[in-house]
């Protein structure tokens, strides 16, 4: 940093460190530190903003111009107050040689692992606990009051480290909103707007895979919103509007889902014209009654785009298509809501993480199953008619609505008798609902996701496979999947009932 | 896959085991460790080549029965049967599975040397399910190749197989 600003002209750089403490005072987690730079050229002071772009939100920056004795006309000097992070032992000097880093933002001492260790580490405290679940087990049938005494607290231990090893996981999002910052200046610069990044919740923490595999969503998204959704200048001013736009973006815990917010004061998204595309595609018939909810959807749709030419920014039509692949495959979701004239708001929320999930553990003949419980609405007994009526009705009536149901020992072929007394869990998803028929429900678990194997890929039932506390391995439910087979055999019986009528 | 073979004239470091009537050999170096029997965790409508699912050490891993490749009666496993973990190419990557065995032997060099085709006739396996035949003491090895094996698992090999 103090190299750019060494390229803009001849500098002075003086460290201020006055400020420091004693040793035994000091705060490592405090700054002491300031730079005063006396730089001595004729340049814009936007010029000199742009150094400090990625710092600025870190750290006190005051920029004015020189003294006017100065034959230069337009100087200015930098003060710079900025954590060091350097230890109490080493002279100001030496920190002087590398002063403004990266850790600028991360007031805390952090460290670098490689992936690979933190998913090992997972692994080996996932054996643990499945160890310790056979020793608690070996214990209660014991009499050993010593032994019962350890086991319990190597349960807790275990349990505790579980929950250190998930949150070593989590990262905040704020690394990203500083890439997201250098994307909106350049956006800004190609195309001639004037816009104003404006970002929050920086701490908001997610799993690092769930960070990482949203940049690419997320620069799609601002990329729209700057590109068509904010107007130029001269068309905010005549709708009455600050000529410099707002780009807002801001993540926030919502329950165990995160929420990512992208909102513009632009224009709004243009209904009338995406009908109009969506029409041209053929993706709907020319007037049809669509909500306007109905027709934003239509941005989501691979090669969709209606933008006039296609531009080095946008306009090929496949931006939002990956937003939505990538929000499902991340188990999240999309909504956009949009006012005409007052601009966009594009909402991604996501669950906390891809590596645990809340379950409830289900039983269906000899296996346990898992089922996300954000998706689980209620459980309810199976009527006995119902029961006992295994063609034909495969409804429940619930609160006076009729909520199709899937059989899951059906589905999954299962041999052994049923319980007499079988449950149905209502999942849902949005407006969606399914009731899934089972034998027993055993509990809610704590669920560390695992993928399957490339060999049952192609199974769609499932979602993945956890390990259960006895060391067993159950199956986790794609909710997704049964709800779409929930409404093929709505549709299928609703098809036999019209001919039976015939 | 194991650079063994195309070098007719050397070992190969080679676990056998026994599944069905035959005896089979596989790599040493790409078994990770031979289990007792574990809890075995069924997949519904999974090919019945692959139909489980086991605990190894925390990890979830799939378990194949080689027998349904091999046209064998499948039967239900006793105090001898064991599962042989292993690591397999599949199209360039890297996984690891559980193999079922009925008994497992030794580990032991196998002369490749006398690594003979299989026989186009006489057998009732597809041949290209298998590297080569080797004896030893009279006996005959079964080389599989087992990327091959693994690789046949799409969906129509699994209508096949069932």
């Amino acid at each position: 940093m103090l190299d750019d600003l060494r390229d803009l002209g001849p500098c002075d750089i003086v460290a201020n460190a006055s400020a420091l403490p004693a040793l035994e005072d000091l705060d490592p987690e405090v700054s002491y530190l300031e730079w005063q730079i006396n730089l001595n050229a004729a340049c814009p002071r936007a010029s000199i903003d742009d150094v400090f772009l990625f710092v600025s939100d870190g750290t006190d920056i005051e920029i004015a111009p020189l003294a006017a004795e100065e034959s230069t006309p337009a100087l200015a000097a930098g003060a710079e107050r900025d954590v060091t992070g350097a230890p109490a032992d080493r002279p100001p000097q030496i920190a002087s040689q590398r002063p403004v880093k990266t850790e600028i933002r991360e007031k805390n001492m952090s460290l670098r692992v490689a992936a690979e260790r933190l998913d090992e580490l997972l692994d080996r405290v996932g054996e643990l606990v499945i160890a310790q679940a056979r020793l608690s087990q070996i214990a209660s049938d014991s009499e050993n009051t010593g032994l019962k005494a350890v086991t319990e607290e190597i349960e807790r231990l275990a349990a505790g480290l579980r929950d250190t090893t998930m949150n070593i996981r989590m990262v905040p999002i704020g690394s990203l909103f500083g890439r997201f910052r250098r994307l909106v200046h350049d956006l800004a610069g190609d195309l001639g707007k004037d816009i104003d990044f404006v970002t929050s919740g920086e701490d908001t923490e997610l799993d690092k895979t769930v960070v990482e595999r949203l940049a690419d969503p997320l620069v799609h998204v601002i990329r729209n919103s700057i590109d068509h959704g904010l107007e130029n200048a001269d068309r905010r001013i005549a709708a009455g509007k600050d000529p410099r736009g707002v780009v807002r973006i801001s993540a926030m815990h919502q329950g165990a889902e995160v929420a990512i917010e992208i909102a513009d004061d632009g224009a709004g998204l243009d209904t009338d014209r995406i009908r109009q595309k969506a029409e041209e595609a053929g993706l709907v018939a020319p007037g049809a009654v669509l909500s306007d909810h109905d027709v934003h959807q239509f941005i989501f749709h691979p090669g969709f785009s209606t933008a006039r030419e296609v531009t080095a920014i946008s306009g090929r039509g496949v931006g939002m298509d990956v937003v939505s692949r990538t929000m499902e495959s991340l188990r999240g979701r999309i909504d956009i809501a949009s006012r005409p004239g007052e601009g966009s708001t594009v909402t991604l929320r996501l669950p906390l993480t891809l590596a645990i999930i809340e379950g409830m553990l289900v039983r269906v003949g000899r296996n346990c199953y898992a089922i996300p419980l954000s998706a689980v609405e209620e459980c309810v007994e199976l009527p006995i008619e119902a029961a006992r009526d295994t063609r034909g009705r495969n409804f429940l009536s619930l609160r006076d609505s009729l909520v199709p149901f899937l059989r899951l020992r059906e589905l999954f072929s299962v041999e052994a008798p049923a319980d007499l007394h079988q449950k149905v869990v209502i999942v849902s998803t949005g407006d969606q609902r399914v009731g899934l028929v089972v034998d027993q429900i055993i509990g809610n678990a704590q669920t560390v996701i695992k993928s399957l194997s490339r060999l049952h890929a192609d199974i769609e039932s499932f979602a993945g496979a956890t390990i259960l506390a006895d060391g067993t391995v159950a199956l986790i439910l794609d909710v997704a999947h049964l709800l779409r087979a929930g409404q093929r055999l709505e549709r299928r019986l609703r098809n036999h009932r019209e001919e039976e009528v015939a | 896959m194991n650079p063994d073979v195309q070098q007719p004239a050397t070992l190969m470091r080679a676990l056998t085991l026994e599944l069905g009537e035959e005896v089979f050999a596989i790599a040493a170096t790409s078994v990770r460790e031979v289990l007792d029997l574990v809890p075995i965790t069924v997949v519904p409508n999974a090919p019945a080549f692959a139909e489980g699912l086991i605990n190894v050490r925390g990890r979830v891993v799939p378990l194949a029965d080689l027998r349904v490749k091999f046209g064998m009666e499948r039967r239900p496993p006793d105090a001898d049967t064991r599962i042989v973990v292993s690591d397999i190419d599949l199209a360039g990557e890297s996984m690891v599975v559980g193999i079922l065995a009925d008994k497992v032997h030794s580990v032991a060099d196998l002369d490749l040397t006398g690594l003979a085709a299989p026989p186009d006739v006489g057998i009732r396996w597809r041949p290209e399910f298998v590297r080569g035949i080797a004896t030893r003491d009279g006996e005959f090895i079964i080389v599989p190749d087992m990327g091959a094996i693994f690789e046949s698992d799409g969906p129509d090999a699994a209508a096949r197989d069932t």
